[in-house]
């Protein structure tokens, strides 16, 4: 889970630091939350599957 | 070492707590008062500062938030030992503190000088002295800062406790300025190649299609779109391009190289031609009549679905595709993507990690569509009701093996956090001109009770379930152990308790601070009889008192 949550918030400073200052942008960092949040729990589903 | 249990929270994280709120609040001042735009024609140092600035800022801030993280994922152990120490010594050294309040004055004085821009040209070499100046003054503020909440000696400690990782950090956080910073200059002529692209997509699809590369805007007679170069397609493609690469890079050991490098290149390229289709569909959905739908809730979310389907569909492929995946990965059972194959797992194999998180990703997947496809008003919230309720039916049976029985203390620990939300929402003097939305007065009464009774449905029914699974029965254990489900909630730490009430907070929106606060009371509440019973009562209250207030006050800012 570590090396989910680190993307997460590298993915999460990515979007806030290439759309700062940006009108209009196609990433809305604004509201970028939830969208992360998705991915990161999407990705920790994805790889939650264990043996029995 | 799992969280929570062993790291005293008053040494290290004490320290960086202060040191993040007074850096934060300083630069919360200084973004709104400096523009450095007014510096873009200087020249020298001045025109340097004018031209980076803002780039060094967001590198000192991105380094520093990319170091913490890793450093507190990989090497928590040292950081420990280091937060031992601190603890025999005051959190704060005040003469330090003094010298920051002074340096933080100079820097205050010499910035009005610079950025209005009253210094005489003819002054030879002024403009460059102050900068300087600047420069300086504004480099001791910090270094005293730092001094002040943590002594040098273990700043060194903790810098080396993550071993090669500063110089990692600092090297992938000058490239993203740089690369930042030079693409801007890419905007333009990518925004012609997405221009090309949108007005392909469109000639088939639309009759009277009117292009006007000079703008360049792409339309109908009833809606036009104007092409920003932020709107380029290289804010996706440059998200996706990192996504990929750390991906890749940490996840290593599971994928065959070379091979797995192709999909770098042709997840970039996918985004960047579906945002070409985002911008075609936004003229379409315009061209329908849906203007508002277009301008409002589709332009500020297609682009995240868009991104969040290529980085989970690249990391499907990765995990799934034999040619991508290292032989011995690629033996077991692949993961399940529908939420029937995660009800029925393979027989061996089973991810409760799907079962605490399937309700809640239901309702942030429905919450983006809802969104995407609104003007302005969440007509379609109901959506996020009906995904959650699907999701928790699908794993009705592993839920029965979870402590239900709920006390009367939950009940009261509900009303206070209802308490703790009306509070802070007074204090903030946001309900002061709260009203019935516009788009729910103006509608039918029929359709107007539905969405009212189905909107306090899902807030007493299905969110108190997703969120206290995902947040207090997921992740506040996951913090502690891999095997979360075998974690008792009565050994859950401080430590795990506040980082899972501070990402439940940061998901609320423009309530964050009476989130985490709301987090931080549902995670004792279940912790004090460990039953997620307790804690589901509460926020059922909660939101019950919520939604009573909202209806009988008129708050709806509070929805």
């Amino acid at each position: 889970m570590n090396k989910v949550l680190g993307l997460a918030v590298l993915v999460m400073g990515m979007a806030t630091a290439l759309c700062a200052g940006t009108t209009g942008p196609e990433i809305d960092a604004s509201t970028g939350a939830a969208a992360v949040a998705l991915l990161t729990g999407g990705l920790l589903v994805l790889r939650g599957r264990r043996k029995k | 070492m799992p969280l929570g249990t062993r790291f005293q929270p008053r040494g290290l994280i004490a320290r960086i707590l202060f040191l993040s709120i007074l850096f934060a609040t300083e630069l919360v001042v200084i973004s709104v008062l400096l523009d450095s735009a007014s510096l873009a024609r200087a020249e020298g140092l001045a025109g340097l500062i004018g031209d980076w600035g803002p780039w060094m800022l967001r590198g000192i801030v991105g380094g520093s938030a990319i170091f913490a993280t890793f450093v507190w994922l990989k090497h928590q152990a040292a950081l420990e030992r280091i937060s031992i120490e601190l603890e025999q010594m005051p959190v704060v050294a005040w003469p330090l503190l003094a010298l920051h309040a002074l340096a933080m004055a100079a820097f205050a004085a010499l910035s009005s000088r610079l950025f209005s821009g009253s210094v005489s040209g003819a002054v030879a070499g002024g403009e460059n002295l102050l900068a300087l100046a600047w420069l300086v003054a504004g480099m001791s503020a910090i270094a005293f800062g730092a001094l002040a909440a943590l002594p040098l000696r273990q700043w060194v400690r903790l810098i080396a406790s993550g071993e090669n990782l500063w110089a990692y950090a600092l090297v992938s956080i000058i490239l993203a300025c740089i690369a930042g910073n030079l693409s801007r200059s890419l905007w333009l002529p990518a925004s012609k190649l997405t221009f090309t692209l949108a007005q392909w997509i469109l000639k088939p699809l639309v009759a009277g299609l009117i292009v006007n590369p000079d703008l360049p805007a792409l339309g109908t007679s009833r809606f036009r779109v104007i092409l920003a170069p932020e709107c380029s397609g290289l804010e996706g493609a440059g998200l996706i391009l990192a996504f990929g690469i750390v991906w890749l890079l940490l996840f290593r050991r599971e994928v065959r190289f070379p091979q797995a490098l192709l999909l770098i290149p042709a997840s970039v390229m996918v985004l960047f031609l579906l945002n070409a289709l985002r911008i075609a569909a936004l003229v379409l959905i315009g061209d329908a009549g849906a203007r508002q739908i277009a301008a409002g809730g589709f332009h500020s979310q297609a682009g995240w679905i868009l991104f969040n389907a290529v980085a989970v569909g690249f990391c499907v492929t990765v995990r799934n595709v034999s040619w991508f995946t290292q032989p011995s990965f690629a033996s077991q059972p692949p993961p399940a993507v529908t939420v029937a194959a995660m009800a029925a797992p393979a027989e061996h194999t089973e991810n409760p990690t799907a079962v605490y998180l399937m309700p809640f990703l239901g309702i942030l997947a429905a919450g983006m569509i809802a969104t995407a496809a609104s003007g302005g008003f969440e007509w379609l919230y109901p959506l996020r009701l009906f995904a959650a309720a699907i999701a928790l039916w699908v794993f009705r049976q592993r839920y029965a093996t979870l402590n239900w029985k709920p006390s009367w203390f939950a009940v009261a620990a509900g009303a206070a956090v209802f308490g703790v939300w009306i509070a802070l929402d007074r204090l903030s003097g946001r309900g002061a001109d709260a009203g019935l939305p516009a788009a729910l007065a103006a509608a039918s009464p029929m359709a107007r009770t539905s969405w009212i009774a189905l909107r306090a449905a899902a807030a007493i029914a299905t969110v108190p379930l997703a969120e206290e699974l995902a947040f207090r029965g997921f992740l506040m254990r996951r913090f502690i152990s891999a095997d979360f489900e075998a974690v008792p909630f009565q050994s859950v730490g401080w430590l795990a308790i506040l980082t899972s009430s501070a990402a439940f907070g940061l998901l609320h929106g423009g309530q964050r601070i009476a989130g985490v606060l709301a987090g931080i009371i549902l995670a004792l509440v279940v912790k004090r009889r460990s039953s997620m019973g307790d804690a589901v009562m509460a926020h059922v209250v909660a939101n019950a008192l919520l939604a009573a207030y909202v209806l009988m006050y008129g708050q709806w800012h509070l929805w």
